[in-house]
């Protein structure tokens, strides 16, 4: 029961919170304070998704008890969504791992830390050249430096990869393509600002819905936002907007094509634009080997770029998308216009696409075409999954290929910057880049005998069992190899420590200190404010441990230049600090060490981070972040613009200073339309699409786990049109079997439910890990980034008898 | 217990917006505060969250409500989080 002074308390704090955010000002709201109610208020970001919004949370006793909005943060000010709503009891689930557990005969038992540090140890030096670590875009920016150096300067292995290798990769190689460095140039601010926001096979009202209030908002306050919905199925942010134009399956290439053309040909592309700040750019020839071409391609002329849009007519654009060629004239006029101020949007739709890469150039091609790039309001923006996709894993450099700051491992001199900057001998980093996450798991599922070269898998922050694309390969297969070992670190079970052999408990979100960085370039941070249920421990610590266990075993690459541990640790008195032992872990700031060893690469490619102490008075900075001649620290709202971007030469409007062609110009690219690898056919008749839903995040391990979120979505389901349904006799609620060459599983028809597919096409959410999609779904990815496509296959869709 | 604080963007129409606001004021568990423009603030009081669920979605489905966003969730008192969700 509440006492009566607190439940005062907390209706107080709710109406003070909600009228804040009602009034949208911050100015005149501050928490109510009740004497002697040892309610402590912190700041942190949300744990669920990239948006970054800021939540406030109330400890008490030791335990988080409240969330508000927090009013500070520009990102969401002072709202939440339904997760952001529930983020804290994602900490008390009641099936919270609280020991490491290693299995024996088939069941995982209980084992002491030491004993656990120990093991994985010894499997590492065993063969430390198969071993691989695969993180996390919702690892902290401090466990990601960790991870990177642990792997790349200490055991000298590129094999550590992440999972947002399966949301956003496609968005990485197309801001490298077109821009020569990563992130998008604009922020959220451009939602405030457009006139247009186009929606890239992005449904942003479920997905990022905060952001997505933030532009609806606008219309509330009578300002006129066109919104223009092009999708695959129609959802939640079809309802809002003004025109939903469905189109297959890979239609989007045509599209942006199309769109390109109709610039050309009606002479209203934006030629001053063109001419001083870009280049055009187009495939080479396939290499003999049948390997894709070289990514970044060979220039082409604006004459060749021209003919190679012209066969791409409103009417060609038709049959190949299904969008109506009046609506794609309407698409080609509005681009060309300049007194509108145009925001396209996209995450997973565009990114997990067999040409992801081609999609992503092609939509920043556009807005470069018609100068709809650069000023506020008008932008290309990619969302972004995970809460530190950007931070840890895209500006770390976690992925395989990468060095920290945008640097990679193929360079010589990226290497030797890199062994300068974490004090490891020269040589020590490889300059072959590891496994991508499909060939990680791949090789680990393959028997050794065979060239599975990965024999020892640890992941960290992520649910491959669930995720990975056709699991039956991709995943099950391990559990009949009696020589791979696969340890996970995680919070809850999960379909990934259902086959692991060694189970590690972890702190999670404010049970630790933490760094996030989140679509729009927002460094964030937050401290510990609750102890880890048992002997939960944060992912950082058991990286640390094994690396000092290595250390003192003798491993070579363990040490520095000067012989010492590559984590040495000092306090400020200059005493050594025993960090791998979990007592002494918190008697310095790791996250904040290992921030600050981290933030002289974020110079390098001009992604500049403030120091530590910065981001504790802030609520988050966007990158570059540059000291100013009083001292203070400006973040930057759009890059390359010469009004905003200190890295824009003096007197410039704009200056795409990391240019491929190195001349400050941004790339136009061609790509063709490409139809997917699998299509339909007799046997397999339909298109399948999976994705999200609001109420629950990613694979469902937290959101599953908070009652509310759960009774409101609480299995998976298949959706399909209405007509679709009464061909094949099936009625709602009625189990069939959703079938492709890979695998099956049974799940529930929706008919005309909360989105609703093309006929033709089913759509299935991947939350449930009871009815596992990917089991179904393609491992075919994009050359280029090495992003698997989740979002068409060809399925049956089998009546159950 | 359950407390939160919510923010409803009502309709623009003002006959309906009232209709909204006349609904509101029937129900004992919510408390109206200020409203800025079509911005209302309310605070939800329920006996269980799974009620404050039902609230919740109640309230998106009210005539005159448009939208429901939440500002503040209180939940540190006494019920927690599930355990094992349904995993199969």
């Amino acid at each position: 029961m509440l006492t009566v002074d607190r439940r005062t308390f907390v209706k107080s704090a709710a109406m003070a919170a909600a009228t804040a955010a009602a009034a949208g000002t911050t100015r005149s709201f501050a928490l109510p304070v009740l004497q002697g109610s040892g309610l402590r208020w912190e700041k942190a970001p949300c744990r669920f998704c990239g948006t970054g919004c800021h939540v406030m949370v109330a400890t008490e006793n030791g335990r988080v008890v409240a969330i508000q909005g927090d009013q500070k943060a520009e990102v969401n000010k002072g709202l939440l969504c339904v997760k952001g709503y529930h983020v804290g009891a994602i900490l008390y689930g009641e099936d919270r791992l609280t020991t490491p557990m290693l299995r024996r005969d088939g069941r995982l038992a209980p084992i002491s830390w030491e004993q656990a540090i120990e093991i994985v140890a010894a499997k590492i030096a065993e063969n430390p050249k198969g071993f691989a670590l695969y993180g996390s875009g919702q690892w902290t920016i401090g466990e990601g430096c960790i991870g990177n150096k642990f792997m790349k300067a200490g055991l000298g292995s590129n094999h550590i990869d992440g999972n947002p290798r399966l949301c956003m990769s496609s968005a990485v190689t197309g801001f490298l393509s077109t821009f020569g460095v990563d992130e998008p140039p604009g922020c959220y601010d451009d939602l405030d600002r457009c006139d247009v926001a186009v929606m890239w096979g992005n449904n942003m009202a479920e997905m990022h819905p905060v952001l997505f209030s933030r532009l609806v908002d606008r219309r509330t306050r009578g300002e006129k936002v066109t919104i223009i919905d092009m999708t695959t199925r129609r959802t939640r942010t079809s309802e809002f907007a003004d025109h939903m134009l469905f189109f297959k399956p890979h239609g989007d290439l045509a599209i942006a094509n199309g769109i390109a053309h109709l610039l050309i040909r009606n002479g209203t592309f934006d030629r001053a634009f063109v001419e001083k700040h870009c280049n055009f750019r187009q495939l080479g020839p396939a290499s003999d080997d049948g390997s894709a071409p070289a990514m970044l391609g060979v220039p082409m002329t604006f004459d060749e770029y021209a003919k190679a849009v012209e066969p791409y007519t409103p009417e060609k654009v038709e049959e190949l998308s299904g969008v109506p060629a009046d609506k794609i004239r309407m698409l080609g006029e509005m681009f060309g216009r300049r007194d509108v101020r145009i925001n396209s949007l996209w995450c997973m739709g565009m990114n997990q696409h067999t040409r992801g890469t081609a999609i992503n150039c092609l939509v920043h091609g556009i807005h470069l075409l018609s100068g709809h790039i650069g000023t506020p309001g008008n932008a290309a923006t990619s969302l972004t999954g995970q809460p530190s996709a950007c931070g840890t894993v895209r500006e770390v450099g976690t992925l395989s290929h990468l060095l920290p700051g945008g640097r990679v491992v193929t360079n010589a001199e990226h290497r030797r910057e890199a062994e300068e900057l974490w004090n490891v001998p020269e040589g020590r980093i490889g300059a072959t880049p590891g496994y991508h996450t499909v060939e990680m798991f791949k090789r680990f599922n393959t028997p050794t005998a065979e060239g599975g070269d990965i024999t020892t898998l640890w992941v960290q922050v992520t649910n491959p069992g669930q995720t990975l694309p056709n699991l039956h390969r991709n995943f099950r297969m391990k559990k009949d190899l009696a020589d791979k070992f696969l340890i996970v670190s995680d919070v809850y079970p999960t379909a990934t420590t259902e086959l692991a052999d060694l189970v590690l408990p972890s702190a999670m979100w404010v049970e630790k200190n933490g760094m996030y960085g989140n679509s729009e370039r927002r460094t964030q941070q937050w401290f510990k404010m609750v102890e880890p249920p048992g002997e939960a421990r944060d992912d950082a610590w058991q990286m640390i441990a094994v690396s000092r266990r290595l250390f003192d075993m003798g491993h070579e690459g363990m040490k520095g230049r000067d012989g010492r541990w590559i984590f040495h640790t000092t306090d400020k008195a200059g005493r050594k600090v025993p960090i791998w032992e979990w007592e002494h872990y918190y008697d310095v700031n790791v996250d904040e060490r290992m921030f600050e060893e981290y933030r002289p690469f974020t110079r390098l490619k001009h992604k500049d981070l403030a120091p530590y102490e910065e981001y504790v008075k802030a609520r988050g900075l966007r990158w570059p972040v540059v000291q100013q001649t009083d001292g203070s620290w400006r973040e930057t709202r759009w890059r390359f613009s010469g009004f905003d971007d200190p890295y824009v030469g003096k007197d410039k409007d704009f200056q795409f200073y990391h240019s491929v062609t190195k001349d400050n110009r941004a790339l136009i690219w061609f790509r063709p339309h490409e139809f997917p690898p699998e299509m339909p056919d007799a046997e397999y008749p339909f298109w399948l699409c999976t994705g999200r839903v609001l109420e629950h995040w990613h694979t469902g391990t937290m959101t599953r786990r908070v009652p509310q979120l759960h009774r409101a979505m609480p299995k998976a389901y298949v959706e399909v049109h209405a007509g679709d349904a009464a061909r094949l006799g099936v009625r709602n609620g009625e189990v069939v079997a959703v079938k492709s060459r890979r695998g099956e599983i049974d799940l529930p028809v929706w008919i005309g439910g909360r989105g609703d597919p093309k006929p033709g096409e089913v759509f299935v959410p991947f939350f449930d890990e009871g009815r596992l999609i990917n089991l179904v779904t393609l491992d075919e990815y994009d050359p280029y980034s090495r992003q698997p496509d989740y979002k068409k296959c060809a399925v049956a869709i089998v009546r159950k008898a | 217990m359950s407390i939160s604080g919510l923010v409803l963007t009502l309709e623009s129409d003002p006959p309906l917006a009232e209709s909204a606001i006349r609904v509101l004021r029937q129900d004992p568990r919510i408390t109206l505060g200020d409203r800025a423009g079509e911005r209302l603030a309310i605070v939800v009081e329920t006996g269980s969250r799974f009620e404050d669920e039902e609230v919740f979605a109640a309230l998106k489905g009210t005539p005159g409500v448009r939208f429901v966003d939440v500002a503040f969730v209180d939940f540190g008192s006494g019920e927690e989080g599930a355990g094992d969700a349904d995993r199969g």
